[in-house]
């Protein structure tokens, strides 16, 4: 049976509807909608990263004894050794507290680290993220520095209900000030798209002509307090070459960032605790 | 009798929520080599050659604004293109299989791979140095992915069709394209 041609052209038009609403439909609704369908879907991933952790807890229980006493030893010589830093810690920040006082200087802003399980990571050419399991319910805030062990993670970009979207420090459109390791020079540290499998990279601008870096004599690069969002020092990646910037004036290159930065399930987010509390 | 009417449309939306999460679940796994798989033509298959039009369309409609929150793609990308991908399908369901087939999975394969091309070009305008560089990675990723929806395409088709004909659902016969 031969079809009308108008009866062919009949499914075309919801799609076409659709194309037109779409075009059509504003902004903020458009916004609110990625929301909605964000807030539905990700109590799915928390139970998912939630299965996870039973998958593991489940695994260690699985261990002999002997290997969990091994273990427990392991920990508690690194817990001494922690504790030993802690008191450091506080006795320096009691002296800086002290110069503060005397130079009339501005205080440094302190941090409150809320720990948060990674549900899923979504790295790609395209994309640098992760979703963590705690988000606004949890006071955590868009622009919080997040960190790890070994370093930088990133910063939260989107905050939910419950959960947080973090935008990765090898994410192109991330940027933060940088010195490196015993200077104060600040430098300007960029994520940047890795054509590698798995091989964290940034790109470092605004490097004084008089620095020389190789592979023999690499470059510590630190986090600098200068933007706010994270304290000084903390650990970002290491830079052996360089090369004269476009203007001639600066010299840039690659930053290779940890390896383990792609692997995490756990990170802590810095939320900045207000001076008058 | 309303939820039978809907039971099609229903495993439709959940199995499509499950292969969602499962991927998640892989591309989490796979994120430590800087690799993601997107298989969208998979999300469309059973809505494409089984549902009535104006349930596969609503499917894939909200599949695609799943898709959409969940991945930082640009703006309404999967939205448009899961509808216009469902419309493909329905229109050539006359002459494939419902099962599925090598007609079908081909079918599939190359509406895939269209669609992460057109994903790959939208999203490279924000590269900023040639894309000449990252070609190798991207090429992998493309592989990867359509050689998962070889492997799990049909077998997904079935699943739904297996978990509908338990409910007792009614399948839309395939006489032409019946709307």
């Amino acid at each position: 049976m031969v079809r009308k041609p108008l009866a062919n052209l009949r499914p075309l038009l919801p799609l076409l509807g659709l194309f037109l609403v779409w075009i059509l439909m504003p902004i903020p609704i458009k916004k609110a909608l990625r929301k909605s369908f964000y807030e539905f879907q990700a109590p799915s991933w928390e139970a998912l990263s939630w299965a996870r952790d039973l998958q593991n807890f489940w695994g260690h229980r699985s261990e002999s004894h002997a290997e969990l006493i091994q273990e427990g030893r392991d920990l508690a010589r690194l817990n001494g050794a922690y504790r030993l830093q802690v008191m450091e810690n506080e006795s320096l920040r009691l002296e800086l507290k002290r110069l503060e006082a005397l130079l009339d200087l501005p205080a440094q802003p302190n941090f409150r680290y809320e720990i948060a399980r990674i549900t899923h990571r979504q790295i790609s050419t395209w994309w640098h993220e992760m979703i963590v399991r705690k988000g606004r319910e949890d006071g955590i805030l868009e622009g919080a520095g997040v960190v790890y062990s070994g370093g930088i993670v990133g910063k939260v970009q989107t905050v939910h209900a419950g959960t947080s979207v973090i935008r990765l420090v090898t994410s192109p459109s991330f940027r933060m000030v940088a010195t490196f390791q015993g200077d104060t020079q600040p430098l300007y540290i960029q994520g940047w798209q890795s054509a590698s499998m798995g091989t964290p990279l940034g790109r470092i601008r605004n490097v004084p002509v008089s620095v020389h870096l190789s592979k023999e004599n690499p470059g510590l690069l630190v986090s600098s307090s200068l933007g706010g969002v994270f304290p000084s020092g903390l650990h970002l990646g290491t830079v052996d070459q360089l090369a004269q910037s476009s203007n001639g004036l600066f010299k840039e290159g690659p930053v290779v960032f940890p390896s383990d930065l792609y692997r995490l399930n756990e990170v802590a987010i810095l939320v900045p605790i207000q001076m008058n509390n | 009798m309303l939820l039978r009417q809907y039971k099609g449309f229903l495993i439709a939306m959940l199995a499509n929520g499950f292969l969602s999460l499962a991927l998640t679940e892989l591309n989490h796994h796979l994120a430590g080599w800087s690799i993601t798989l997107l298989i969208p033509a998979i999300f469309v298959l059973y809505a494409g050659l089984n549902l009535h039009y104006l349930q596969g369309l609503t499917v894939c409609l909200l599949t695609g604004l799943f898709h959409d929150a969940a991945l930082p793609v640009p703006e309404g990308f999967f939205t448009l293109t899961l509808p216009t991908l469902h419309l493909i399908f329905h229109h050539f369901r006359s002459k494939l299989h419902k099962k599925g087939g090598l007609g079908t999975i081909l079918l599939a394969q190359t509406l895939n791979l269209g669609t992460l091309i057109l994903l790959h070009i939208s999203l490279s305008s924000g590269l900023t140095e040639s894309i000449v560089r990252h070609l190798p990675l991207i090429l992998l990723q493309l592989f990867l992915s359509q050689l998962l929806l070889f492997l799990i395409g049909l077998y997904f088709l079935d699943i739904q069709r297996k978990a509908v004909t338990l409910t007792r659902a009614r399948f839309v016969e395939a006489k032409g394209r019946s709307t």
